[in-house]
């Protein structure tokens, strides 16, 4: 042990997630990250996406939620009108939450040019962040590499993971399950705590999400 | 029909801008009045007098120390006296008795009075609840034309970009100008979404947003319409960084710089500053020059209140930006300062003081 990490492990430091991920450089950026664009038109900036380098699928109506639920993407930037009909007659707010209960972990930015009346206000409420619909190109681009910064962050998604196990923040529980991460982290195997979380965790249904989300944050290491 | 002022059937006086009376709809102002109140204070005060009653929400008619008499009309849009008429019954002076002589013409049935005050009370009422129905569905009206900026915006961005790949600011003055003003739209667009919908006010802060970034950008997309009000707008700003609202808190900085453009003494300079004032703190100030401000300015963050009655506008942005300030735990302070030796100008300056995040 460096003196270093003893410091930082006589302080707390060592229990901080932040200190075993480094900053994306905007190449890595690009490299690791999935966008899903859910919207009704095939807008210019999917376009912009690719040509930037950035993997982006098109979702038109807001149907092809197993890619989500299976951890997939890293943002998805979510429309309004036209989407998510099949979800309920809130549309793009009705598929939002439906989102947040399959994957707690994606980072979604609200994408309208719809004023929307309070009553939909949740629409602001249950995303990360918003991207205007009449942003500029570059602007646009900015916002989301900006939000992939904050979407592939070890705290967002341990975070997450506690999230679909029921664990709460600060819990005994979590405390085991974080010392756990972390000397999986330190030793870069995912198998260990992946195993602990299996024990822990009832529902096969996000067994598959859990494990995207291990493999992001693995990838994040130093 | 824009407001009070332009329904009055009889003279009136504004009683939180009290100035001469101005022509009514069915009679102008009488000659006497229009010199009267030239020449001392006294009408002034009996205006006066009239706005303290028109606090307790009474609706009297009153005498005027010179015999006329004046109907106090509480609206949704204001205080205001209908004024320089002589009711029937009289309130019995020997001034009185002169001008209904000399001004046969001007006699008024009190209860017609009554009803007129009564009637632009209800035209008042009738055209703020039309405006606030129209506030409330055009925005969603809007949207379409929100995708058409987006289409224009993104264009001209694409066509700049082509000219000038390192700064788009290079790239021909015409696209540039279409860009910025573009830009602009989309900013009015974020205040009607707002205006729409107050609540968004109560959204949690998501974003970590480099201010000074953002107030550059404001600052070059208002550029050409100061240039064009002939204005210099002198911006600096500190590398800050703060924990904002991605969605309302661009309405700031919007707001004040829109307001100080609009507002400010032509050929003057407008100046931006964002300065870090602690470790944890930063402050942003944007003054102007501009003429010296009615009695509204002390409201000027209450919905509805504008700087001055002369300008365009429905008194709006600065009580959002209030809101928005708000909910960044912040609130935007004025401060005015007098300059010149005419006295015709002030200084303003609009700052509020944010915690930093980095």
């Amino acid at each position: 042990m460096s003196l270093l990490d003893i410091i930082k492990s006589l302080f707390g430091g060592d229990n901080n997630l932040e200190n075993y991920s480094s900053s994306l450089t905007r190449h890595d950026l690009i490299r690791n990250s999935r966008v899903l664009v859910v919207d009704d038109e095939k807008i210019e900036l999917i376009t912009e996406l690719s040509r930037e380098g950035f993997s982006v699928d098109h979702d038109p109506s807001g149907k092809e939620t197993a890619k989500i639920e299976k951890g997939i993407y890293d943002l998805v930037l979510l429309d309004y009108a036209g989407v998510g009909g099949s979800y309920g007659s809130e549309q793009g707010l009705a598929l939002l939450r439906h989102i947040r209960r399959i994957n707690p972990a994606v980072f979604i930015l609200a994408y309208t040019s719809k004023s929307l009346p309070p009553e939909h206000s949740d629409f602001y409420r249950l995303t990360d962040g918003t991207l205007r619909k009449d942003a500029g190109l570059q602007e646009s681009i900015e916002k989301i590499e900006s939000s992939l910064r904050e979407a592939l962050n070890l705290n967002r998604l341990w975070n997450a993971i506690l999230q679909l196990g029921d664990i709460p923040p600060d819990s005994r529980k979590e405390s085991e399950l974080r010392a756990a991460l972390i000397k999986s982290l330190k030793k870069r195997e995912i198998q260990n705590i992946r195993k602990k979380l299996t024990e822990v965790l009832t529902s096969k249904l996000t067994d598959t999400l859990i494990d995207a989300i291990l493999k992001k944050m693995f990838g994040l290491l130093i | 029909m824009d407001k009070a002022e332009d329904i009055f059937p009889l003279p009136f006086v504004n009683l939180d801008e009290i100035g001469s009376p101005k022509h009514g709809k069915f009679l102008p102002t009488n000659d006497f009045c229009q010199k009267k109140f030239k020449v001392g204070g006294t009408c002034k005060q009996h205006y006066e007098s009239l706005k303290s009653l028109s606090l307790k929400n009474k609706n009297p008619i009153v005498e005027c120390p010179y015999g006329f008499s004046s109907l106090i009309c509480v609206t949704e849009d204001g205080n205001y006296a209908m004024t320089g008429f002589i009711p029937f019954p009289r309130h019995g002076s020997i001034k009185e008795r002169e001008l209904a002589k000399r001004y046969p013409k001007l006699k008024i049935d009190s209860s017609t009075a009554l009803t007129w005050a009564e009637t632009v009370k209800s035209i008042v009422r009738s055209i703020g609840q039309a405006r606030a129905k129209a506030w409330s569905e055009y925005p969603s009206a809007l949207h379409e034309i929100r995708k058409y900026n987006r289409t224009i915006k993104q264009q001209a961005e694409k066509i700049c970009k082509s000219q000038s790949p390192s700064d788009l600011d290079q790239a021909d003055p015409q696209i540039v100008l279409i860009l910025k003003t573009s830009e602009l739209m989309s900013q009015q667009f974020d205040i009607i979404d707002l205006i729409a919908n107050e609540s968004l006010v109560t959204l949690k802060l998501n974003t970590r947003s480099e201010l000074n970034k953002l107030f550059e950008k404001c600052a070059i997309i208002h550029k050409t319409l100061a240039q064009q009000n002939n204005l210099i707008l002198n911006v600096r700003t500190a590398p800050v960084a703060v924990k904002v609202n991605d969605k309302t808190f661009p309405i700031i900085p919007t707001v004040l710089l829109e307001n100080a453009i609009k507002y400010a003494q032509r050929g003057t300079e407008i100046r931006c500053r964002l300065d870090r004032i602690s470790d944890k703190q930063c402050k942003i100030a944007i003054s102007n020059i501009a003429p010296m401000a009615g009695p509204n300015i002390n409201n000027i963050f209450l919905k509805g209140v504008r700087a001055s009655r002369n300008s365009e506008g429905e008194g709006i942005g600065l009580y959002l930006a209030q809101l928005v300030a708000k909910q960044h735990a912040s609130e935007i302070i004025l401060e005015r300062k007098s300059i010149g030796y005419d006295g015709k100008n002030e200084l303003f300056t609009f700052s509020l003081i944010l915690d930093t995040c980095n």
